[in-house]
């Protein structure tokens, strides 16, 4: 009887949780050899491993809803979407919005390069996934991980776990992706293009009233929007209120890797062989890959169009920083630029596109989840 | 296999979408430009 008990483990394990086990091996080798998003690959990677270590009779696994902490963890926290809230409090402490406030033009383009998002929602309706799973699937396009995980956690929570993992990875490959997306949509003369850089000083006062007036604006506009807008929003104003260094190191530091570590590994403890190893999950991964290569083409083609009507033209490049990958696309672009013109700095323009593309993936996940809800 | 029923579905959602996305960016532009007009910079 005692070795029964030794062997039923053994006995419940099965392909599925192998291979379960290697899939949450290549995630943790991802992060720590290629150093893909590391902070929340390997916590999701291990989180896959422990939930599929088989569940034997009398002892309740660690995904468990009722006694599995990581089972409580997901129930409590993300079903409640507390965790995924509070990760905006310490993103929004990171975010300088400066390069924004200097050139406000550059929120076209945040807006331009969410494209991706909509485009791939129709594209996964067309593959027959029910409405609200079609959605979640789309936001992996918001190029923003607590984005993705806070729609995903509301609209389909079965999902949440490859949408996460399809969303970070494809954030950490911006510098594969983008690059021949641009090549295909510009020609060199386009890339070529230089922009003026105007040295504009922002005051205190705008910074401190930038956050407060997004949050209102946006709040009245949309008001399912205030979950993600106004704790950003907060974060940032702790930030640039300037009297608040401790709260405001707290959120960008303890609060972030603290969330960040519960997230994670919660998130890859629903990473069930049952859950994840379907067809489903294969076309999310896919599906992931088509929001960013359409996120960058639709702030491509919007540059190109916008030079049609402007004098001093924009560089189409700009336009795919407008994805919320940040830093990564503007120094992707400002790569790009210089590869074909080594005196063409279009950095300051980039950063102000991908913070602007920050602001854009909130709204547009909002509007999303106020469409839809 | 596809499925074409919810397309005009998604379509509305997509120009929706992109229609309010736009519109809210283009307020919040609108909002930083009188924002830096009514509170310059000031030298010190």
């Amino acid at each position: 009887m005692f070795m029964e008990k030794l062997l039923m483990g053994i006995q419940s394990l099965t392909w599925g949780n192998v291979i379960m086990f290697l899939i949450g091996g290549v995630l943790i080798y991802l992060a720590i050899q290629r150093e893909y998003e590391p902070m929340l690959l390997l916590p999701i990677g291990f989180g896959a491993i422990l939930t599929n270590i088989p569940v034997i009779a009398e002892v309740p696994g660690i995904a468990d809803p009722e006694h599995g902490v990581l089972g409580i963890l997901f129930r409590t926290t993300i079903l409640t979407e507390l965790l995924p809230a509070f990760i905006f409090i310490a993103v929004g402490a990171m975010i300088d919005f400066t390069p924004l406030l200097k050139m406000p033009s550059m929120l076209f383009f945040g807006a331009a390069a969410q494209f991706g998002i909509f485009f791939t929602l129709l594209t996964a309706l067309l593959f027959g996934f029910p409405l609200k799973e079609a959605a979640s699937i789309g936001i992996i396009g918001a190029a923003d991980g607590p984005t993705s995980i806070f729609v995903a956690s509301k609209f389909a929570q079965n999902l949440l776990a490859p949408i996460s993992v399809a969303a970070y990875s494809y954030m950490a490959l911006v510098p594969v992706i983008q690059p021949p997306v641009i090549r295909a949509l510009t020609t060199k003369e386009e890339r070529r293009i230089r922009m003026d850089y105007r040295e504009v000083k922002v005051s205190k006062m705008v910074r401190i009233l930038f956050p407060i007036s997004v949050t209102v604006l946006a709040g009245i506009i949309a008001p399912i929007s205030v979950t993600l807008v106004g704790l950003l929003m907060f974060g940032n104003l702790i930030r640039e209120s300037g009297v608040l260094e401790r709260l405001s190191q707290t959120a960008q530091n303890e609060l972030a890797n603290l969330v960040t570590l519960l997230l994670g590994i919660t998130i890859g403890s629903t990473m069930t062989a049952e859950a994840f190893l379907n067809w489903k999950t294969l076309m999310i991964i896919g599906m992931g890959l088509v929001a960013f290569v359409f996120d960058t083409a639709g702030g491509v083609i919007f540059a190109k169009i916008l030079n049609l009507f402007v004098k001093e033209k924009y560089n189409p490049m700009v336009g795919a920083a407008g994805i919320s990958a940040f830093p990564m696309s503007a120094r992707v672009i400002q790569k790009m630029a210089q590869k074909e013109d080594p005196s063409n700095f279009i950095l300051m323009q980039a950063v102000g596109a991908n913070v602007a593309g920050q602001i854009g993936s909130i709204i547009a996940g909002s509007v999303v989840l106020a469409l839809l809800s | 296999m596809m499925d074409f029923t919810l397309i005009p579905e998604g379509l509305r959602i997509m120009a929706y979408g992109m229609g309010t996305t736009f519109t809210i960016l283009i307020l919040f532009y609108f909002m930083i430009k009188v924002l830096l007009r009514l509170f310059p910079h000031r030298e010190q």
